[in-house]
């Protein structure tokens, strides 16, 4: 892991640290007790808010703070004006930011940022995009992030008259993040979200022609990387599910088919890729039942070989074979 | 630094050392922080000796130097010197062994243990490139470059991925590769991993950098693999280079290290004879030192028998087309056989004004080839002519392409492409507007030296000249070899604590964030957009 700095351990500085975090943990006791009881006593003021900013940036894990937080800014709002309640809330975002830059995969903070919006009289969503995005600049794969922005989107695309447009830029913008790094479950799972409203919203597009073109690309992440379990996640939506478009069951079968020459080209060269053989016993599984033929012989043989390169799921492997009797 | 210089030498010395180039000049600040009184001595009013980076005026002076060589003690030779009119000297450094610098090497560690790296400044190099079909390609040198390349098949991306995973640990697999041990890169990649020839020559002309397909594979894969675990260290690039000229300006900042550790410098100083026996050195003005321990020289050499032929332009053109966004530098290599049956290929660093070696409007680009003689220069003319045309094409905005419906390809994305070879052919027939003005043209020839002959018990250590390698390899390991036959050893080289100074930067191996300060600065540049924001919504915190 580069650009993290290595820490000297010395018995000494072991012991130093021991010290200071003794020290940390009696004062994190003390005000977790004192933030306790002030919630008991139903304190609403600046000071019980100034205590649980405090706790929650030693601690931003501990949820009840939170929601105790929440009760103290509503009551605060009670006699304030909208303009102030925007400002206070402001400020609020501010706190967050500092503390998801600390902890970006938090639920909590996300979770009271997410509030912040709700309750705000006057919501910067386009803000928060510029916030999120910076977020998954720093790290393309933070889930949070992602729902956050699946979230902050809509609610600009509800006050926007071109709807359209906003899917489409955050098509480009999983394109653009999956370019730079396909490995990325996250990215691929906003695509499946977005492609289905895509899809709905454009009675230009033509559903089949962008199934090709999504094949195209995932046939490029597979080759490049068969080991990337996204990939193939991806890859079976794709050809398995009617998001994008209702196939025929013809054209559904003549689809699992070009995919299963596919892998097996694939299979040729990488005869110990688990997700190659794992895909294609699945595929012509499906494409047994599809069709109500006979199961291709190859998948027995395809669980076989998966039973010894993936001994962890022998057992499953073990069961998939027993139940299509192969 | 001039300081030092006017300080009166000492008339005794452990070691002195004489001509300021890169091996020298890190054997001498080793030596000097070690203990060792040094005395360091360059004959030219400039350091860095035969990598020194020079101004016009030193420019024109080393051209006649080396045409007329008083002494055999210059490995070059044959320089043909173009100066345009009205050009300010002064705003010229032109590096005449030009190198860059991998961010995992053993140079780059050295520099940043003795905190040299905080006298320099370095910039990223990020681009490289490979000349294929009259086209500059940019090389594809990560899974994301493979993934997204529209050029390469299926099998080659899976190919090409395979190879690229082997080859980050081939020195841990010798069971893959040992058979082809001294045997030519090209057959092994061919036999083992399917690779196709345009795929073996970016990865051996453009990622290993080396002249040859028939270079030993296990050279070739070290080389590559250097260059992706490069990648990613400070950022999206594998190679960095120092501003205002290369080897020369890190041998100066050694020199200027030594002298925080007492070494005594002289630039502008001869030295006229050394009794090997007694120790005694004649100064050119007449002035005896006495030492005790080694002459430590890099004249006095004999040329061997390889060589390499140099150029160098600087012409009126940024050449950002050439350059990653943000950058300044970019590599281009013509593979062999792509010049009209060139044996070797030819490497050429470009660098813009970035660089510090040019003004503003305006790059430099050295061309090098291990092709001797006419040969060499006709390759490395053919090089420049190809160059040229594809800077005026990129940088004609209302060029058209005489290409027809068919011959365009649509990607998955909607984007149109052409097909490439129809592309070359009618980059072939591109007539530019303009023409390129050049402003400095120079070539040369450069030997690749030899210590003489000599008695096991002189007191004399030969100093190589620089390699023709553009990379810094050797380099370390050549200092070390001169300080441990002065030392003994090599256990204390540069084994110093700077703990005084500062912490964190000598212990952890990682640089102090002001240490590759260029590249901090860029890194600072791509988040510009969040920097901002960072200030609307967080004022209280910094990235």
């Amino acid at each position: 892991m580069h650009s993290v700095k290595r820490v000297r351990t010395t018995a000494e500085a072991q012991a130093a640290k021991k010290r200071k975090e003794a020290s940390k943990i009696i004062e994190y006791n003390a005000l977790v007790e004192r933030v306790g009881g002030s919630r008991k006593n139903e304190e609403y003021s600046s000071t019980a808010l100034q205590l649980t900013t405090t706790l929650l940036k030693m601690n931003p894990e501990f949820y009840t703070i939170w929601n105790y937080r929440r009760e103290i800014l509503l009551h605060i709002f009670q006699s304030l004006p909208p303009a102030e309640i925007t400002a206070r809330l402001d400020s609020e975002l501010d706190f967050l930011f500092s503390r998801l830059r600390e902890f970006p995969k938090c639920y909590w903070i996300w979770n009271h940022r997410r509030w912040c919006l709700n309750t705000s009289p006057a919501p910067d969503y386009a803000r928060e995009l510029k916030l999120v995005t910076m977020m998954l600049e720093r790290d393309a794969r933070n889930f949070h992030g992602w729902q956050y922005r699946r979230g902050i989107v809509a609610c600009l695309e509800s006050r926007d008259d071109e709807k359209m447009k906003w899917d489409r830029s955050e098509f480009e913008y999983t394109t653009a993040k999956i370019n730079n790094d396909f490995s990325n479950f996250s990215a691929w799972h906003n695509r499946t979200k977005l492609i289905p409203r895509l899809v709905k919203e454009d009675p230009e597009l033509d559903a089949r022609e962008l199934l090709k073109k999504e094949i195209y690309l995932i046939t490029q992440a597979i080759y490049t990387d068969p080991d990337d379990q996204s990939v193939w996640l991806y890859h079976r939506w794709l050809v398995t599910s009617s998001d994008i478009v209702a196939l025929s069951i013809a054209e559904r079968t003549a689809l699992l088919h070009q995919e299963i020459t596919s892998i097996s080209e694939l299979l040729a060269v990488e005869p110990d890729s688990k997700w190659c053989l794992h895909s294609l016993a699945f595929y012509k599984n499906f494409l047994a039942d599809l069709t109500g033929q006979e199961i291709d012989k190859s998948v027995g043989e395809y669980l076989e070989k998966l039973e010894t390169i993936d001994p962890m799921r022998r057992k499953r492997y073990q069961d998939w074979r027993a139940r299509i009797s192969l | 630094m001039s300081a030092t210089s006017s300080t009166a030498p000492p008339d005794t010395c452990d070691v002195l050392v004489y001509g300021s180039g890169l091996v020298e000049s890190i054997a001498a600040a080793a030596l000097a922080w070690q203990g060792t009184n040094v005395l360091h001595l360059d004959d030219n009013p400039y350091y860095g000796g035969l990598w020194a980076s020079l101004n016009l005026e030193e420019l024109k002076t080393w051209t006649d130097k080396i045409n007329n060589p008083t002494a055999n003690d210059t490995p070059f030779s044959n320089a043909y010197l173009y100066i345009s009119r009205n050009l300010d000297p002064r705003k010229y450094a032109i590096d005449i062994s030009p190198h860059v610098l991998f961010t995992r090497s053993d140079l780059l560690n050295l520099l940043i243990q003795s905190r040299v790296s905080r006298y320099l400044e370095f910039k990223p190099l990020g681009s490289f490139h490979t000349f294929e079909q009259d086209s500059f390609e940019k090389v594809p040198g990560s899974k994301e470059d493979i993934f997204t390349s529209q050029n390469l098949t299926l099998l080659t991306k899976r190919s090409l991925m395979r190879f690229m995973k082997f080859v980050v640990i081939w020195d841990e697999t010798p069971d893959v590769w040992l058979e082809y041990k001294g045997k030519p890169i090209s057959s092994f990649l061919k036999d083992k991993f399917s690779l196709d020839q345009p795929q073996i020559v970016e990865l051996v002309h453009s990622i290993a950098l080396l002249p040859s397909l028939s270079s030993p594979t296990e050279l070739a894969l070290d080389r590559i693999k250097r260059y992706l675990t490069s990648m990613q260290v400070y950022g999206n690039f594998p190679a960095m280079y120092s501003m205002y000229g290369s080897g020369g300006e890190i041998a100066q900042g050694f020199c200027r290290s030594a002298a925080v550790a007492g070494a005594v410098y002289r630039l502008g100083t001869k030295l006229s004879r050394f009794d090997d026996e007694s120790g005694v050195a004649v100064l050119e003005n007449g002035e005896k030192i006495k030492v005790t321990e080694k002459l430590i020289t890099s004249h006095g050499l004999v040329p061997g028998d390889q060589e390499i032929t140099r150029m160098v332009a600087v012409v009126e053109k940024d050449c950002k087309e050439w350059f990653a966004e943000g950058e300044s530098a970019a590599i281009v290599v013509f593979p062999s056989d792509t010049l009209d049956g060139n044996r070797y290929a030819v490497q050429a660093l470009v660098l813009g004004s970035g660089s510090g070696q040019v003004p503003t409007g305006q790059a430099v680009w050295y061309l090098s080839t291990q092709e001797s003689g006419e040969q060499g220069r006709k390759d490395l003319f053919l090089a420049l002519e190809k160059m040229e045309e594809s800077i005026l094409r990129e940088s004609t905005e209302d060029f058209e392409f005489d290409v027809s419906e068919e011959d365009i390809a649509y990607l998955p994305n909607g984007m149109p492409v052409v097909s490439s070879v129809r592309l070359g052919e009618s980059l072939r027939n591109f007539t530019p507007k303009e023409s390129l003005k050049y402003l400095l043209k120079l070539t040369y020839t450069q030997k690749v030296t030899v210590a003489p002959q000599q008695n096991p018990s002189s007191k004399t250590i030969y100093v190589p000249a620089p390699s023709i390698d553009i990379v810094y390899d050797g380099i370390l390991s050549q200092a070390q070899a001169v300080y441990e036959s002065v030392t003994g050893t090599v256990e204390d080289f540069f084994d110093v604590d700077f703990e005084d100074e500062d912490d964190d930067a000598t212990a952890t191996g990682n640089p102090p964030d002001t240490s590759i300060r260029d590249v901090a600065d860029m890194d600072d540049e791509n988040l510009g957009d969040h920097q901002d924001f960072d200030e609307e919504v967080a004022g209280e915190m910094t990235i």
